[in-house]
């Protein structure tokens, strides 16, 4: 246990009674009946939302924490943040706390981009000069030079959000608590958040980052804990943990299908979409097996065994066929049970959602099966290509591992034409 | 671009260590980081102010019509209708005189109790002193004061009253009905965001003690044997001190002493039951 761990986290927990968990202020009356009545405590209903919560984490470590809903992410957050207290347990923070729990925290809709700023940063404690140092920025990242004298209950969501996140981010916290506000914005603007708590990272700064977006946790945090009804159920690598979660928790991951479709000579029977690797966890980095079972019932001529790749958007990426490179005539498939599998090599895909549908039929007359046994599948980018720069699906539907090399002098001779009398030292 | 270098940590700037522990342990009074925050009491008055008047046609003038028409109303009608004892000075400057007292006291409890109710967004997302909320009030009533005193200043030297030299003790008043004015506003305040009931509690509250109060007439027309009576009320020794300093009518007492001591009584009682209150304010919000 080292004494300049930036926070400390020892045996946290939080209790909430069910009924005035949401439920607002209890009237007055019944408050003094239940005194009166000195009711037991046996009939309230009790929730554990962090239990036994122990972690450390060393100034300018990023660190990711990530569970379902109702698993007390952000209970957590809360509590480190100092907007609730724990129920039991002790917390230390060193340094000041910026904190985003929700967007447009703070801002006070009457007042114009530019008070709600200075506002912002006396809530993090600081001085107006402070402020005023960074306010540039502030205002440049958040892209509103415009409009950063109109009331911020005129701006749009959009707006508003990114001039959230600037204010917590720029305001020099030394330990940054962000929770889910790349929920919001585009992905432009995420993937500027995400490189804007990396470079806090960087400079020595701690960040906690909640998110439902595995993507960015993966990309940003070295650590994570994953909670699971309020306890910690792994705390590792960022890669692991997430891994873990999502086995755990995305049943999609291993799509299949199982039924009867088609007609009295072609019948598909079952289908499946999975991943020898990684858990059953499909991702960029590993191959993706598509299977399917059918019946052939009578004789067919010209049978097409065929699987659509189509992206999340209705998009057809690709079409292939078994034996499609086999010259023709057309053979006939004789009754009997035929099961194959395709396999899509180790980065091709890229992450995202995407849907593959089975094509059975008769080769220039008609198509037996047309819809049914349809799967659709997710593909996570948790490691490997794509992940330094952050491409997300903005840059393409597909990632194949392309070769890259460096040319050779003579090469680019050849191609520049001349002999290299460039002052500029050589590419390595 | 990115300024890496204005991101640095500056050096020289111990960071403080930030301790939470469970709800049950006694927080502590939390004075240094009252201080650390003390910006935020600008921020949040400024705030205040900002809003109150940004969308207002009169603006500013609100200020001084309310307590003028207010302390004429009760000049007609403690003067005229209720046909009170003739006083030293004109009625309505009595009556303004009082009527400033009040206002300081009953805008700081109103803006004070429903402070944290009115700002739940921020309590449930952001950290900073609560008391702030409850504090914060007091510097725009303070403006309001500021403002129609001048307009009684004016006023009062219109019916030839100068300012007496008494004037000099003013502040202390101003002081005492803020302690305690802020004193209820604290507990108002945190009982509300945990009973919603307290809105009418409040409101009531105010409105018989409006009544209670000496505000258009001396304590020297009160009949005698209902003086002690009007005498439990803290605020008649103030109101009585307020015009004493404002128009040298009267004769200050030692009941005054009251008061005082009463308010420092509720402001650090106030404080303490805030300091236990407000530590379960985002769960119940």
């Amino acid at each position: 246990m080292s004494s300049d761990a930036a926070v400390r986290v020892e045996r946290l927990s939080k209790r909430y009674r069910l009924g005035t968990l949401r439920a607002g202020a209890t009237p007055l009356r019944e408050a003094i009946s239940n005194w009166v009545r000195r009711r037991d405590s046996r009939d309230e209903q009790i929730l554990w939302a962090l239990r036994d919560v122990s972690f450390e984490l060393e100034p300018g470590e990023a660190f990711g924490i990530i569970g379902k809903n109702g698993s007390g992410k952000s209970t957590l957050l809360k509590i480190l943040s100092r907007i609730t207290a724990p129920t039991t347990g002790f917390a230390e923070l060193r340094g000041r706390v910026g904190s985003l729990l929700e967007v447009g925290t703070g801002f006070h809709p009457e007042l114009t981009g530019r008070e709600n700023v200075f506002l912002g940063g006396r809530l993090l404690g600081l001085e107006r000069s402070e402020v005023r140092c960074k306010f540039d920025e502030i205002v440049a990242f958040a892209g509103i030079e415009r409009h950063i004298d109109t009331p911020v209950k005129r701006y749009s969501s959009g707006q508003y959000t990114r001039l959230a996140f600037a204010v917590a981010a720029y305001l020099e916290p030394e330990i940054l608590l962000v929770d889910e506000v790349l929920a919001v914005g585009d992905v432009e603007f995420q993937q500027r958040c995400i490189g804007r708590m990396k470079s806090v990272a960087k400079l020595g700064r701690t960040v906690l980052f909640v998110s439902h977006n595995m993507d960015a946790i993966t990309a940003l945090c070295s650590r994570a804990i994953l909670l699971r009804e309020g306890q910690v159920e792994a705390d590792g690598p960022a890669r692991e943990v997430v891994l873990k979660y999502l086995a755990a928790s995305t049943p999609q991951h291993v799509a299949r299908w199982q039924g009867e479709a088609g007609d009295d000579q072609v019948r598909l029977l079952a289908t499946s979409v999975s991943t020898p690797e990684r858990n059953g966890v499909l991702c960029t980095d590993c191959p993706i097996l598509i299977e399917f079972i059918a019946e052939v019932r009578a004789p067919v001529l010209g049978l097409v065994c065929a699987v659509e790749l189509y992206s999340g958007m209705e998009k057809m990426l690709a079409y292939s066929a078994y034996d499609d490179d086999r010259p023709p005539p057309p053979e006939e498939v004789a009754p009997g049970r035929i099961a194959r599998s395709v396999l899509i090599p180790a980065n091709t895909l890229s992450a995202g959602n995407y849907e593959v549908r089975f094509d059975l039929g008769i080769h220039n007359k008609r198509r037996i099966v047309d819809g049914a046994g349809t799967l659709s599948f997710c593909v996570e980018n948790v490691a490997g290509l794509g992940r330094r720069f952050l491409t997300s699906r903005t840059h393409g539907l597909l990632r194949p591992a392309w070769v890259w090399d460096v040319l050779r002098p003579e090469r680019v001779e050849a191609l520049l034409g001349v002999s290299p009398e460039s002052s500029l030292p050589a590419d390595r | 671009m990115i300024d890496y270098q204005a991101l640095r940590p500056r050096r020289g700037t111990a960071s403080a260590v930030v301790t939470i522990n469970s709800a049950r342990k006694w927080p502590g009074f939390g004075l240094r980081e009252l201080f650390q925050y003390r910006g935020l009491l600008l921020t949040f008055a400024a705030r205040d102010l900002r809003v109150r008047y940004r969308q207002t046609v009169l603006g500013v003038a609100w200020i001084l019509i309310q307590p003028l028409l207010v302390a004429s109303l009760f000049a007609f009608v403690f003067g005229q209708i209720a046909s009170m004892p003739r006083e030293p000075v004109p009625r309505v400057l009595l009556a303004y005189a009082g009527v400033l007292g009040w206002n300081l006291f009953s805008s700081i409890v109103v803006r004070g109790a429903h402070s944290l109710v009115g700002n739940a967004a921020l309590l449930s997302k952001v950290f900073f002193p609560r008391e702030l909320l409850p504090f914060s009030v007091v510097l725009p009533a303070l403006v309001d004061l500021a403002v129609s005193w001048a307009m009684f200043e004016v006023m009062s030297i219109s019916f030839g009253v100068w300012p007496p030299l008494q004037g000099l003790f003013l502040p202390i008043w101003i002081l005492v009905v803020c302690l305690l004015a802020v004193g209820c506003g604290l507990i108002a305040g945190a009982l509300m965001v945990w009973y919603r009931d307290l809105v009418y509690v409040v409101q009531l509250a105010i409105q018989l003690l409006l009544y209670a109060s000496p505000i258009a007439f001396s304590m020297n027309s009160v009949p005698e044997r209902y003086r002690a009576l009007v005498g439990v009320n803290p605020l008649s020794p103030l109101l009585e001190a307020f015009r004493w300093s404002l128009l040298g009518v009267g004769q200050p007492s030692l009941a005054v002493s009251y008061p005082i001591v009463l308010a420092v009584v509720v402001f650090v009682g106030g404080l303490i039951a805030f300091r236990y209150l407000e530590r379960g304010f985002a769960d119940v919000i």
